[in-house]
């Protein structure tokens, strides 16, 4: 069997752990293809999650925290042969009726949407298997919709065939803001060419029937197969010269290229070696490459001609023909290159399979006027969702996405379209960044950095086992942690194993994509917050130190006071139970490493970027209205850095809003962690309490759940701060946050980056040591021109 | 800019032409193709003849005697055109054709009939022209003039258009379906403002040109899926081994045993797009079933080839030509002859699908432009490359060809 492509369940395999959470689904919408089906539900996850609980009047402890099972919303989307869509119908039968039935009466509420080609032929077949009603969805409008939610959800949703990369992909989020119109051209059995405006307009403007059926249907005649990854297998084995008419084959190759400046290899007539006069046998192989090249480049040419008629410069190309299959991609991307001249470019989805049943599903939505369901931002599931494999036609097997709060552009980014989160692109060349690190001042990397991408994984994944022993600790009362603990470790190292033979096996490779697999990997495994003990015992001693602190920056002369709280700040940085180096030394010298301690292993001034100066006539000038912080790491440096650097900015009169994340993420606090911290600080510092009350000190979670910040998916509490707020400043720390993102991020208003390099490697690349200051202020002025 | 260079070049072409001596007989013209090879040969009529060479006589005799020449030459005696006139002398014009992979056979002809002696360069287009320059050069120590093959093709259809009323042609009421469609000549002289048009060569690739004046042209698309396609595919799937035989296939089938039209899909119209039910939603849509495809007789899979190549190419016209703001289409090239059924589909395309806004016309000696074109280079004073035009100072055409070219890049 070659259908590799769709990794289909077999009967076998249909099982709980395919179809998850089946008892607990509410919503189903099919896509009925020719050979794949598609199917799409929402379910009630169960998750375990941490709660902190404050209580004021408790000496132990500084707060306690719980673990709980929470549930919450998951879209999940599977792939199956049409041939098995009746044993599959049956089995969410089975799971549905459950023990009450109740799963079934929630199906029968509403009408059961499907599109696709097959939705008319099994329509009554689902009716009497499933007891509802089925209701068809037209696949152009599923199609378009679907497009539009995965470009909105997804972010690297979208790449480009970039034939002299490896992989040959380029991520791209250009169309994701809606804003222009593109044209996507869906190639099934024919060709249709819709142009969109936006997730529910759009027109069919064209179309051609040399499509998909056609390489099928003529493959199965020259080839005598019918199957269809077969015919594409085959069709990559073999040379289409041998059947195509070159332009070298009519000018003769010399003059072809010295007299007209064209490639001798362009094609001047498909098959044009086939005819009978040449009296020759053709093989399979070859006959096959040269009718998906023709068929390729004829929908190539084809979109262009539309897509110039109706000024579009960016085509989406979509359907069952293009299956992640390189040749295919490499055609059509080469057939809009060459006639476009690089005006138009071409791209595809990573997710293309399940636009249409996506689609279907939003259709459904809206129809039964139920569009809230849908509300919030939905994220892929890193560790149970199936690899990307560009190429492989190993297409999207499962995806889950999982519902977040509603996530939304921070409104202070200079230029969101322009703006990449990501310094370091692991999964291929970097030279699209290199302008960018000039810009920040530092050493671009090599641009084809293959070492880095080695680096980092092998950074991450000799990690593995502290996570893991770290997790299990963390639920000392749990019989089951070890055995988990187990899983996590599996599933982490899969996606090291996968990654390490497919790059963008999960979308681009970053340091933020790792860290993020590591956390859906820990979730998934059961353990919400492996460091909650250790981020507790942090802040209490840090919090033990406070006073005295704040005591000693009080003693200092005004004028000293900004780079005092500058280094305070960059001292706390350091520790990161993240970084190897650092776990190293805490766990070395225990509590005698102390803040004092970590600002002597600072790099003494001149930092690497050194901005201090800068910053403090800045600061003195007291132009400020509201500033807004991204805290980092908990204990030392939330309490003995980044406080006291806040409760300064406060007694200049400068309001700030500390951001912390929602969820946690290594020993970054949180947002509920930071309120417990915040209040007890208030019942010791009454300028902090005042500030509080007052509203001139306010704590935003920013949604995430990352160790890194990615500002295209901030809160809607965040964003709606910074507005109400006006918000002129903004302070974001830390190695994650300031340096693996954000490094070149441009923002309409002044912005203080500060990290220490806590890595060598790192450091190394940037052009430093280890424990290197990168202390950059960049004003508004400044980012506005360059 | 094309044409601003053309006024300048045509006074200086005036001011020169005092000085024109007529190139030696026989006067013929190439165009070389990657399938076939075109050759137009002018007779001149028998008041002439006593002023001919005795050695041209039995070249003539055999040019003009046979319609076959070896095993694989043949002469179109419907295209054949009595009283054409160049230079003062009246003849007739002969449409001759052969494979271009019997090129050796005819490089050996021609040297056995002491072409050589005749004349020392023959005028050729096509990509041939380049590819078997050398062996024109070594074999029979002939230079071919090499020229540009669109050029040559317009040239030879305004020629054409012009002196042969018949010629162009389009079809009033286009009927896939019929055999009869009317035919009605369509007057296309460069006094009748026949520009813009655009000129659709399909050979064994396709290339489309936007034509807005005379020498003011440029080649805005073409498709590699073309009259080469439809053999090579009908050969592979039919075993036939003409285009004659491909051709009569097509006609005799019926493509919807093979296609899958938009009400297989949709079990009628789709009526959001309005697109109708018959029409073709996938070229060989059906094939992939192993059924289907037991059914598909070989007629059948000639047409749909037919169908799909034909209306592709119909299709990028189409988009070429309302992009370019031109509303007539002048369809050429081999691919058109004795194939009313693409004529017709090509002519009913173009109608419904820019909803009776863009014209299609056909042109009676589709295939033999470009070497009539080439022919016209050697003979036709109005042609700024002519061979044989010498200026006052004597300069060849060679000096004087680049001077133009000289005098091109100065503009």
């Amino acid at each position: 069997n070659t259908s590799e492509y769709c990794s289909s369940i077999a009967i076998s395999e249909l099982s709980a752990d395919v179809l998850r959470d089946l008892p607990t689904a509410q919503r189903f919408a099919l896509d009925i293809g020719g050979s794949l089906s598609k199917i799409v539900y929402q379910s009630k996850r169960k998750w375990r999650k941490t709660f902190v609980v404050y209580d004021e009047n408790t000496d132990s402890h500084l707060y306690s925290t719980q673990e709980l099972e929470k549930e919450a919303d998951c879209l999940h989307f599977i792939k199956f042969e049409t041939r098995l869509l009746e044993n599959c119908l049956d089995f969410i039968y089975d799971n549905l009726k459950g023990s009450d039935g109740r799963g079934l009466e929630i199906l029968r509420n509403s009408p059961l949407r499907v599109t696709g080609g097959g939705a008319h032929k099994y329509r009554l077949a689902i009716e009497a298997k499933l007891g509802c009603v089925v209701e068809k969805e037209d696949e152009m409008t599923c199609l378009v919709r679907g497009c539009a939610f995965m470009l909105k959800h997804i972010p690297g949703e979208l790449f480009s065939y970039e034939h002299d990369s490896s992989p040959p992909c380029c991520f791209a989020d250009e169309l994701s803001d809606g804003g222009e119109p593109f044209l996507l051209v869906n190639i099934g059995s024919g060709v249709s060419m819709l142009k969109v405006e936006n997730e529910t307009t759009f027109t069919r403007i064209g179309g051609t029937s040399l499509g998909g059926g056609t390489f099928w249907g003529l493959g199965s005649l020259l080839a005598g197969t019918s199957d269809f990854d077969e015919l594409l297998e085959i069709a990559s084995q073999g040379d289409h010269r041998n059947v195509d008419m070159l332009v070298g084959d009519i000018y003769g190759s010399e003059s072809a290229s010295s007299v007209h400046g064209l490639s001798a290899d362009i094609i001047a007539s498909s098959f044009g070696k086939a005819s009978k006069a040449d009296c020759k046998e053709f093989s399979k192989p070859d006959l096959l490459r040269s009718l998906l090249i023709t068929v390729s480049n004829n929908i190539g040419q084809l979109a262009f001609l539309y897509a110039s008629r109706h000024q579009l410069r960016r085509i989406v190309f979509a359907g069952f023909f293009i299956r992640g299959h390189l040749l295919t991609m490499r055609t059509l991307t080469y057939g809009v290159n060459f006639w476009s001249q690089g005006s138009v470019k071409a791209y595809f989805l990573r997710h293309e399979g399940y636009l249409g049943a996506i689609g279907a599903f939003v259709r459904g939505l809206e129809k039964d006027r139920r569009i809230g369901v849908l509300t919030g931002s939905w994220a892929e599931n890193l560790c149970t969702s199936s690899s990307f494999d560009v190429g492989s036609w190993q297409g999207m097997a499962a995806l889950e996405l999982d519902k977040r709060k509603e996530l939304t552009d921070f409104p202070l980014l200079r230029d969101r379209l322009d703006y990449v989160p990501d310094t370091w692109d692991l999964s291929q060349s970097c030279q699209q960044f290199q302008a960018a690190f000039q810009s920040a001042r530092l050493n671009p990397p090599p641009s084809q950095d293959l070492s880095a991408r080695e680096y980092w994984l092998n950074c991450f994944e000799a990690s593995i086992d502290r996570h893991q022993q770290r997790a299990v600790l963390s639920q000392p009362d749990s019989p089951s942690a070890t055995e988990r603990g187990e899983a996590f470790r599996l599933a982490y190292q899969n996606f090291f194993k996968e990654a390490r033979a497919n790059p963008v096996a999960f979308g681009q490779l970053t340091v933020r994509r790792i860290l993020d697999v590591q956390e859906h990997c820990l979730r998934e495994s059961g353990f919400p917050d492996p460091f909650w003990v250790l981020k507790r015992e942090e802040n209490e001693v840090a919090l033990d130190g406070l006073q005295s602190r704040l005591s000693h920056l009080a003693s200092l002369p005004s004028a000293d006071l900004p780079a005092a709280l500058i280094r305070g700040l960059l001292g706390g940085n350091v520790f990161d139970w993240g970084a190897g180096r650092v776990a190293e030394l805490l766990a070395e010298h225990g509590k005698q490493f102390g803040l004092n301690e970590a600002m002597e292993q600072l790099q003494p001034r001149p930092w690497l970027v050194d901005d201090l100066d800068a910053w403090t006539s800045r600061l003195k000038a007291g132009v400020y209205t509201c500033a807004i912080v991204f805290v980092d790491n908990s204990g030392c440096d939330l309490l003995l850095g980044v406080l006291p650097f806040a409760i300064d900015l406060l007694d200049r009169g400068v309001k700030v809003i500390l951001a912390a994340n929602h969820g946690p993420a290594l020993n970054d606090v949180t947002i509920f962690e930071l309120r417990a911290l915040i209040r007890r600080v208030g019942s010791f510092v009454p300028r902090v309490a005042d500030a509080l009350s007052s509203g001139r000190l306010l704590l935003a979670g920013t949604g995430s759940s990352s160790p890194c910040l990615d500002l295209r998916y901030v809160s809607v509490e965040v964003a709606d701060a910074c507005r109400q707020e006006q918000v002129d400043l903004v302070v974001i720390e830390g190695m994650g946050r300031a340096v693996h993102t954000n490094l070149y991020a441009k923002f309409s208003c002044d912005c203080l980056k500060l990290a220490v390099l806590k890595n060598a490697w790192l450091a190394d690349r940037l052009g430093g040591n280890l424990f290197s200051v990168i202390c950059s202020f960049e004003p508004a002025a400044a980012a506005a021109v360059g | 800019m094309a044409s601003r260079q053309l006024s300048e070049t045509k006074l200086r072409r005036r001011s020169m032409s005092t000085s024109y001596r007529l190139p030696p007989l026989p006067w013929f013209g190439m165009d070389i193709g990657g399938t076939l090879t075109k050759l137009v040969y002018f007779e001149p009529s028998l008041d002439n003849a006593e002023e001919e060479r005795e050695k041209v006589a039995h070249i003539r005799k055999y040019l003009t005697s046979n319609v076959a020449y070896g095993t694989t030459g043949l002469r179109d005696v419907h295209l054949e055109m009595p009283n054409v006139s160049f230079l003062g002398r009246s003849g007739t014009l002969h449409f001759i054709r052969f494979p271009t992979c019997s090129m050796s056979i005819f490089i050996d002809m021609a040297k056995d009939k002491n072409l050589k002696d005749l004349a020392d360069m023959i005028c050729a287009t096509g990509g041939g022209a380049y590819k078997f320059e050398s062996d024109f050069q070594s074999r029979l120590g002939m230079s071919l003039l090499k020229l540009d093959e669109l050029e040559c093709l317009l040239n030879g259809l305004i020629f054409l258009a012009e002196r042969h009323p018949l010629e162009c042609y389009y079809l009033p009421e286009p009927d896939p379906s019929r055999s009869d469609c009317l035919r009605q000549p369509y007057s296309l002289t460069r006094q009748s403002d026949c520009y813009p048009f655009l000129a659709v060569n399909i050979g064994s690739g396709v290339s489309i040109i936007a034509v807005r004046g005379p020498r003011d042209w440029n080649r805005v698309s073409g498709t590699s899926l073309g009259g080469g396609t439809f053999l090579g595919l009908c050969c592979l799937l039919t075993g036939c081994e003409t285009f004659e035989d491909a051709i009569a296939l097509a006609e005799r089938g019926d493509s919807n045993k093979v296609d899958k039209l938009v009400m297989d899909i949709y079990g009628g119209d789709y009526e959001l797009f309005g697109l109708r039910g018959d029409l073709v939603a996938s070229s060989f849509g059906h094939m992939m079933s192993v059924d289907k495809r037991a059914e598909a007789k070989p007629e059948d899979l000639a047409r749909a080839t037919l169908v799909m190549l034909t209306n592709n190419i119909g299709s990028i016209a189409r988009m070429c030509a309302s992009t370019q703001g031109i509303d007539r289409v002048i369809f050429t090239g081999n691919f058109l002859r004795c194939n009313e059924l693409s004529v017709r589909l090509l002519a009913h395309a173009m109608d419904y699908w820019s909803r009776g806004s863009i014209k299609a016309l056909f042109v009676q000696h589709e295939g033999y432009l470009g070497a009539l074109g080439s022919l016209m280079e050697l003979v036709d004073p109005d042609s700024i490359n002519n061979a044989y035009f010498t200026s006052e100072d004597g300069y060849k055409k060679h000096d004087f060809l680049r001077l133009c070219n000289i005098f091109k890049l100065l503009i």
